[in-house]
């Protein structure tokens, strides 16, 4: 079955995320989607790379 | 101890002993769970309100209603996710009544600090302030699935929507948010 873009980005993102796949791997998996994957992906990993707004320690209980 | 990505070894037996009011595993889930729900609340209410309350009720409520929690492909944290996303809309109503100053929009780009001026930072500044100007159901899927690291079943059942419709708002919100980030960056190359 053909999987719609939607999918196919869910997918690489998963991977991403679990460390499976780094964006170069999703773009070669995906030739006919790489350019509209790859600012995608490039934003993801951005999104993954920010930091946790963290607790100060006089906020812990 | 469950690790930080919600996916307890044991969830089901957590959730038993949590249910018998249990303090050490009560203790567990506080110490995993609280650093991701002060992020999530953090993110969506800003600096400026008093998020570690807000945290604080939500175990409380926590405590109080895990005895109707039932633990069926809903994971204990995205029943704390939607705890919290309760609490903050129940705060910014009570906010709205005393007509305050709407703060939901502010202080999402407050991480870095002002003198902060790397290029990471810098990156990280302009991608908090893009993040404001996504939409609700967007800006809840980036939360929660991104930074929040739950599954498209549980970002779906928080916010009432099909597991398709969470893949729409997940690839509509990168592309705005890059869209947005492209923007700014042209910008700065003209000045």
């Amino acid at each position: 079955m053909r999987k719609d873009f939607e999918s196919i980005l869910d997918e690489c993102i998963a991977r991403i995320r679990t460390g499976k796949a780094d964006v170069e791997s999703c773009l070669r998996e995906y030739p006919n989607y790489a350019t509209r994957l790859r600012p995608l992906l490039e934003i993801t990993m951005l999104l993954y790379q920010e930091p946790q707004p963290q607790p100060q320690p006089r906020e812990r209980l | 101890m469950p690790d930080t990505q919600g996916e307890l070894s044991d969830e089901a037996l957590l959730v038993q002993k949590a249910k018998e009011f249990d303090s050490e595993t009560w203790t567990q889930i506080y110490q995993c769970y609280y650093p991701k729900i002060y992020a999530y609340l953090s993110r969506r209410l800003g600096n400026t309100n008093p998020v570690e309350d807000i945290v604080a009720d939500v175990f409380l409520r926590a405590v109080e209603g895990i005895g109707s929690f039932s633990y069926r492909g809903t994971s204990l944290l995205a029943w704390l996710y939607r705890i919290a996303h309760n609490q903050m809309v129940d705060h910014l109503r009570r906010k709205a009544k005393l007509n305050t100053r709407p703060l939901t929009e502010e202080a999402l780009a407050e991480i870095a600090t002002s003198e902060d001026t790397t290029e990471g930072v810098l990156i990280r500044k302009e991608l908090n302030a893009a993040l404001k100007n996504l939409t609700e159901d967007q800006r809840q899927v980036v939360l929660l699935k991104f930074f929040g690291g739950l599954s498209n079943a549980e970002v779906a059942r928080i916010i009432g929507k099909s597991e398709g419709a969470v893949k729409a708002l997940q690839h509509r919100a990168l592309a705005s948010l890059r869209r947005i980030l492209e923007a700014e960056d042209r910008c700065e190359k003209r000045l």
